[in-house]
């Protein structure tokens, strides 16, 4: 009895998790999506270029065209997602007379923006 | 037995069958519409990104076709109106749309469409287009029409220092915030 259990244990945990896998986006594309969102709504379109998002058409800061490209964040960090959620949270603490402001962002806010910037290639 | 009009005539008998195919679709996606169904205007989702498109190239344009008609004063760049200017700034549009280094109200993020940043203003908008943004507002995005508020050398004023602006470090645009505030408190 205890083998047929314990077999179906886990034959019902291999059915969660692939349950999970094909409900809704994967988390990153979910995220991304998300953070399409969130820049809309700080309009960094004000001052960057960003593609898709609409009206993002701004020359004050740089381009983020091709951002997911990018080795550095404003010169002074490595471009990696984590690197890019504390800064879009604190610009100024990282470039100390950034023009760019520091908007509000929960930590889930700003992981999103840096999961849309990641997607663009 | 001749048919009756306006089936006689086939081609006016199509075309009056068509013009009532399209008065009674037009009245059933305006019902569509007006009760609501096919419309959310809540301001918690962005606005689908072709209507998005579609109202801010009519405003862009409804903005600058009036623009041109208005016969607008030229910028002023002397230092008193520059201060007279950064003054409004401060006490009607930081709130909204935020300035060198400086971030807008928290809340703000929570308008859409979102109040924007305006250091690439001068980049988009010429100066009678400023004048009539200020001066006119904007319908449906929050912007007052401040010429109801401000006189049109208010309004000058208030538009020269925005495009100025960009030219400020946070660090001067912070100075001048806080002398606009002390003389601001002094004159109450």
């Amino acid at each position: 009895m205890m083998p047929v259990l314990r077999l179906s244990a886990i034959v019902l945990i291999a059915l969660a998790g692939a349950c999970r896998e094909t409900r809704g986006p994967a988390p990153a594309a979910a995220d991304a999506q998300a953070g399409e969102t969130v820049i809309t709504r700080m309009a960094c379109g004000s001052c960057h270029v960003i593609p898709g998002i609409e009206e993002a058409d701004g020359h004050v800061g740089p381009s983020l065209v091709h951002f997911a490209r990018r080795r550095t964040i404003a010169g002074v960090l490595v471009n990696t997602p984590a690197n890019l959620a504390a800064y879009l949270k604190a610009p100024q603490a990282f470039v100390p007379g950034n023009v760019m402001p520091a908007e509000q962002l929960t930590d889930a806010e700003a992981r999103a923006a840096a999961a849309y910037l990641a997607t663009l290639e | 037995m001749r048919p009756r009009w306006p089936f006689d005539r086939p081609l006016l008998a199509g075309w009056l069958f068509g013009l009532a195919s399209a008065v009674a679709l037009a009245v059933a996606v305006g019902a569509l519409f007006l009760s609501g169904i096919a419309y959310d205007t809540g301001a918690d989702r962005p606005h689908p990104k072709a209507v998005a498109w579609a109202i801010h190239v009519t405003m862009i344009n409804s903005v600058g076709r009036r623009a041109e008609k208005d016969d607008a004063p030229p910028p002023v760049r002397d230092r008193a109106s520059l201060l007279s200017g950064a003054a409004l700034y401060e006490r009607y549009c930081v709130a909204c749309h935020g300035g060198p280094g400086q971030a807008r109200a928290p809340w703000v993020a929570a308008m859409l469409p979102t109040p924007p940043y305006l250091l690439d203003a001068r980049g988009r908008w010429s100066h009678a287009e400023l004048r009539r943004l200020v001066r006119n507002g904007v319908k449906m995005t929050g912007m007052p029409a401040w010429g109801e508020v401000l006189s049109e050398r208010e309004v000058g004023e208030v538009v020269s220092f925005v495009e100025i602006m960009p030219s400020l470090t946070p660090a001067a645009y912070s100075r001048i915030r806080r002398s606009v505030a002390a003389a601001q408190r002094a004159a109450k």
